[in-house]
């Protein structure tokens, strides 16, 4: 048992190591994000790393795109350009698209919200001086990121055997901490509209 | 390159390889080998307190 345990640990740990790690390296060789232009989905330019709010408009920009392919699928399909095999497989195809980059922002959200305090998420959130609409919008975001964390836990529930309880209490608090800390954000949103 | 995790990871991957020295990989290494140690002593001991309980 305990070395399967050790096995995930030492991925999660070293995967945490790598990310602190790179995120300096980065920040001071900006030039990698030319060549490898993967980067630019979680780093600024200038190499520091984006904010929840420029995290969550492009998830929200890249889930608008997806939407309009959609349509142009249905429209081809509606007016027969394409077939219903054809139709199928690029709707397949969309989604499978959206799910990953759901995943991808979903992480890269829930990392931010996990390794800042809540002092500077809330300062990286009052410096765009948003309105209603985008602050009710970062706010679902937010949202969906905890509801698809919590569904991500759940699936992965079931291969837990009963024998690994203290690995699972282990993995079980780290989400909910971090869950919890989400919850938090997305109700300092939700004030900062009521006001 | 597909947008994905692993996609992503791996990239960091790279690049971490290409810059840590072996000096700076080791000594990551051996402090998350600790802190791993510690939690599954921690598990270890929780355990046989709820089996005494």
């Amino acid at each position: 048992m305990n070395k399967d345990i050790k096995e995930d640990l030492y991925k999660e740990k070293i995967n945490e190591s790598i990310n602190k790690y790179v995120n300096n390296i980065i920040l001071n060789n900006p030039e990698f994000i030319k060549k490898y232009p993967i980067l630019e989905i979680e780093y600024n330019v200038d190499g520091t790393k984006k904010d929840i709010y420029s995290l969550a408009s492009e998830r929200d920009i890249k889930k608008m795109q997806i939407k309009s392919d959609k349509n142009e699928l249905d429209f081809k399909f509606s007016q027969n350009i394409i077939t219903k095999d054809e139709y199928e497989k690029s709707i397949n195809k969309i989604y499978e698209k959206q799910k990953k980059q759901d995943l991808l922002y979903d992480d890269l959200i829930f990392e931010i919200i996990n390794n800042s305090t809540m002092e500077e998420i809330k300062n990286s959130i009052f410096k765009y001086n948003l309105n209603n609409i985008d602050l009710t919008r970062l706010a679902e975001a937010i949202n969906s990121v905890s509801e698809n964390k919590i569904e991500e836990f759940r699936c992965n529930n079931k291969d837990f055997m009963i024998d690994k309880l203290s690995y699972w209490n282990y993995k079980y608090n780290k989400i909910s901490k971090s869950i919890s800390k989400a919850r938090e954000v997305e109700s300092f949103i939700i004030d900062m509209v009521k006001n | 390159m597909e947008i994905t995790i692993d996609n992503l990871k791996q990239v960091k991957k790279e690049i971490f390889e290409s810059k840590i020295t072996k000096e700076e990989k080791n000594n990551i290494i051996n402090k998350i080998e600790d802190e791993i140690s510690k939690i599954l002593s921690d598990f270890d001991k929780k355990e046989e307190m709820e089996i005494d309980e």
